[in-house]
């Protein structure tokens, strides 16, 4: 059997489990990103099946300690607020479906105080804007069904307003077209229901020039194949209904070829080095291409489809 | 064990002291590197080489001139007293770091015991002096004040550790903000020259981009200061586009920086940054850039004149394609004059450079523009296959529609140059200018077919046939994206003739 023609379900699972306890100069430099971490790898866990592997009272509790005063949440205990880490932590309730332990109003004030006048998000009191705030801010009230809680009318213009002469979207007006932008934008828009405003064909184009000969993604021109852009791109492919248009089966051969076979994990690319972020990427990439055994996910909300269709039930 | 733990945590402590001092007594280290400790055995014996070699040399000449530099980078805004101690005075640990002409190598084994002697530093201080900064019970204001700036010196002191360490501890920045909002300019200055110090070790750093554009914002007060914060900023992305390629983060502070410029400096930006684009044709964002400077100048008001305006300050450019201007007449021959130059340079460019899709991506961009904004509707270009070049002329009395229609007739020829071009000494870049010419091609009919959507004008049987030629040409020379072509080019075509290609 030719190893790197599946997925190693059962070592990818060990590897994310194995993270909890490391004490490196890695781990250490991460401490501050944990809430991602957490999302990362919690949700590829539940798309291959083993979310209860770990213990979810104590994580639970562990991210309750991570909320601030004003309603958001830091990385990690004693890390400041920040819009990216409050929607890691209600997308790790929504997995647990413990969304009911969170003051959801508090944590929409939080998000409400972030929007600007223009329409744009901070990420954070100290006024940096990004389209990904834009995301994080619609998809983070979306699962607290309170997307009133805001204009939403104002953060749609923004975001179209970010929107560049390929179709793509950067990170502010103006921006270069990236696919990680991309899919912030098109999936803010997705759950906002205003896709009408995405030229699907003249973006699913660009979307589809990312597919290099190995048959993996890159996020620009130019730049090499990553394993995280399986997700990035193939899923602003889903919500366009476009993924028909690019090879899924070389892509699939390229984010197996990725993969750590005997101690687990997916890398950026074939022989790099192994982490979370990949890890969930390449999984979450292959649920989108239908993967035998995973769960589906949504490619808007990036939680398994079970996870979506619980919280808005 | 606990005795090992202890000595360790007691080294992690004495080597942050150590790097305190370090940088405090040269405030224009630029250049930081996180290196094996056979690497730092290395840099010093070529070091002590060549302070032995320039003892003969009159010292003081050398300082000034470093410090010349430093401070025309700078700005000029910048009044800080160089201090004459040198790190030799220093007692530090040789097998630590290594600092000489304001360059700082740190051997990576010690990393992990400062970093966590600075983390411990900061979660203590944090607690003591932003959360109970004023429950500290002393009775005097002037002891109160006192203890504070204490408070605050260690605060900045191991946040800066921090950060040069872990570039991307956004808390670490945070606390520096909260810091700088009480100081003075110099503050702001210096947190410059530290932000510019991480990203010469961490340069694709969200954080430390972050925190420099608020540093930036919060000296936007002091107009002349900025103007050369904005053209420092400018050079310094440069030094940084060549060590990190493609950088998205450094990029896009620098089409940032447009949103503050004047049409002077964009014309200045556009003639500086072409060397540097030739020189790297492959860097995407580096074209990106150009094609901000090209929309901020269709978006300049008229009124803007040379100086930065506030109207331009605290705006993005906008690259989303808008049709709106307010560019005068008069201007309005320099902006066309400026994007017909690029016209002609990328058709250079692409001849020169075979199979560079960067290049393409930027000609479609400067054909949809050509084709769809009023400010270009003077200009007409043909492309003479005969001298291979460009040449641009100014006809007013042609009408749009036809001068469009001769506009993508000449960039078909164009292609059909590029597709006959046969490279046999490098052919895997000939193929692939063959692959990027023909979807140039499909690009142009699609913005047609657009413009037909919009003023509601039927296809013609030659765009028709045009289309069903590229679809062929696609389906021999870029076979693996048959999928994209099948989706794409059918709906263009219409059913009717989608049927009948069928039966």
């Amino acid at each position: 059997m030719d190893d790197s023609s599946t997925l190693h379900v059962q070592k990818h699972v060990e590897f994310i489990k194995s993270l909890d306890n490391k004490k490196d100069l890695e781990s250490l430099l991460t401490e501050h990103i944990r809430m991602n971490g957490a999302y990362w790898g919690l949700t590829a866990l539940d798309l291959m099946g083993s979310l209860n592997d770990l213990d979810q009272d104590k994580i639970i509790s562990w991210i309750l300690q991570c909320q601030h005063d004003c309603g958001g949440f830091g990385g990690n205990i004693g890390h400041d607020p920040h819009i990216l880490y409050t929607l890691s932590a209600v997308q790790i309730l929504a997995l647990y479906d413990k969304l009911a332990v969170l003051d959801s109003s508090k944590i929409a004030s939080y998000i409400t105080g972030l929007q600007q006048n223009d329409g744009s998000f901070y990420g954070d009191e100290w006024g940096e804007i990004d389209t990904r705030f834009s995301y994080g801010a619609i998809c983070c009230l979306a699962l607290l069904r309170r997307l009133d809680a805001i204009n939403l009318e104002k953060a749609i213009t923004y975001i179209v307003s970010c929107k560049n002469f390929d179709g793509g979207f950067g990170s502010t007006p103006g921006g270069e077209s990236h696919a990680g932008q991309i899919f912030c934008c098109v999936a803010a828009l997705a759950i906002a229901g205003s896709l009408h405003y995405v030229d699907k064909d003249l973006l699913g184009w660009w979307l589809c020039e990312r597919q290099v000969k190995s048959g993996g993604l890159n996020g620009r021109p130019e730049k090499l194949p990553d394993v995280c852009y399986s997700w990035w791109v193939l899923s602003s492919l889903a919500i366009l209904d476009r993924v028909h248009w690019i090879d899924r089966e070389s892509l699939k051969t390229f984010i197996l070829d990725c993969q750590d076979i005997e101690n687990g994990g997916i890398s950026d690319r074939p022989d790099d080095a192994v982490d979370v972020f990949h890890t969930y990427f390449g999984v979450a990439g292959l649920s989108l291409l239908e993967y035998p055994g995973l769960k589906h996910i949504d490619p808007a909300y990036a939680l398994p489809v079970n996870v979506v269709k619980r919280v808005f039930s | 064990m606990a005795g090992k733990d202890d000595e360790e945590v007691e080294r992690g402590r004495l080597l942050l002291s150590q790097l305190d001092r370090l940088l405090d007594a040269d405030p224009f280290i630029d250049e930081l590197g996180f290196v094996h400790p056979s690497e730092l055995v290395r840099l010093k014996s070529v070091s002590d080489h060549s302070i032995a070699e320039a003892a003969d040399v009159e010292p003081e000449s050398k300082h000034t001139h470093s410090y010349e530099e430093k401070k025309q980078y700078a700005g000029g805004g910048e009044e800080f007293a160089y201090g004459h101690k040198e790190h030799n005075d220093l007692s530090c640990d040789d097998c630590a770091f290594w600092c000489h002409d304001h360059k700082l190598a740190i051997a990576s084994p010690v990393l992990l015991l400062m970093y966590k002697a600075a983390k411990e530093a900061f979660i203590a201080i944090k607690k003591e002096y932003l959360i109970y900064p004023r429950q500290d019970g002393l009775s005097s204001k002037s002891e109160m004040i006192g203890r504070n700036q204490g408070y605050q010196q260690k605060l900045m002191s191991c946040t800066r550790a921090l950060v040069l360490i872990n570039s991307d501890h956004a808390s670490a920045w945070n606390a520096r903000k909260r810091i700088l909002l009480m100081g003075l300019k110099d503050d702001l200055m210096a947190e410059l020259r530290l932000t510019r110090l991480v990203l010469s070790c961490a340069p694709k750093s969200e954080e430390a981009w972050a925190h420099r554009r608020w540093v930036i914002g919060c000296i936007k007060g002091y107009h002349t200061v900025l103007d050369g914060v904005l053209e420092g900023d400018s050079k310094l992305i440069e030094l940084i586009a060549e060590r990190s390629r493609m950088n998205y983060r450094a990029w896009r502070h620098r089409c940032w920086l447009v949103s503050h410029m004047s049409l002077t400096q964009v014309s200045h930006e556009l003639r500086r940054s072409k060397l540097w684009a030739a020189s790297y044709v492959a860097d995407n964002c580096c074209f990106h850039y150009r094609r901000c400077l090209l929309l901020h100048l269709l978006q300049i008001p008229s009124s803007s004149g040379d100086h930065c305006n506030e109207g331009t300050v605290n705006k993005e450019s906008n690259c989303s394609g808008s049709s709106q201007s307010g560019v005068s007449p008069a201007m309005s021959d320099t902006v066309a004059e400026l994007w017909k130059e690029e016209l002609s340079w990328s058709a250079d460019l692409i001849k020169s450079y075979l199979g560079c899709e960067t290049l393409w991506i930027h000609r479609r961009f400067l054909i949809l523009h050509f084709l769809d904004h009023h400010c270009m509707k003077h200009c007409k270009y043909h492309w003479h296959s005969a001298s291979e070049k460009y040449v641009g002329e100014v006809s007013i009395d042609t009408d749009r529609s036809s001068q469009q229609d001769a506009l993508v007739e000449s960039e078909f020829r164009f292609v059909d140059f590029c597709l006959s071009a046969c490279e046999k000494n490098h052919p895997e870049e000939a193929k692939r200018q063959k692959e990027f010419a023909i979807t140039y091609k499909l690009w142009i009919l699609v913005m047609e077919h657009r413009q037909m959507l919009l003023s509601g004008s039927q296809r013609n049987e030659a765009f028709i046939q045009e289309l069903r030629d590229v679809k062929s040409v696609l389906g021999v020379l870029c076979s693996e994206k048959q999928n994209l072509w099948e989706g794409l080019i059918p709906p263009l075509l219409g059913p009717d003739v989608v049927a009948s290609m069928q039966a």
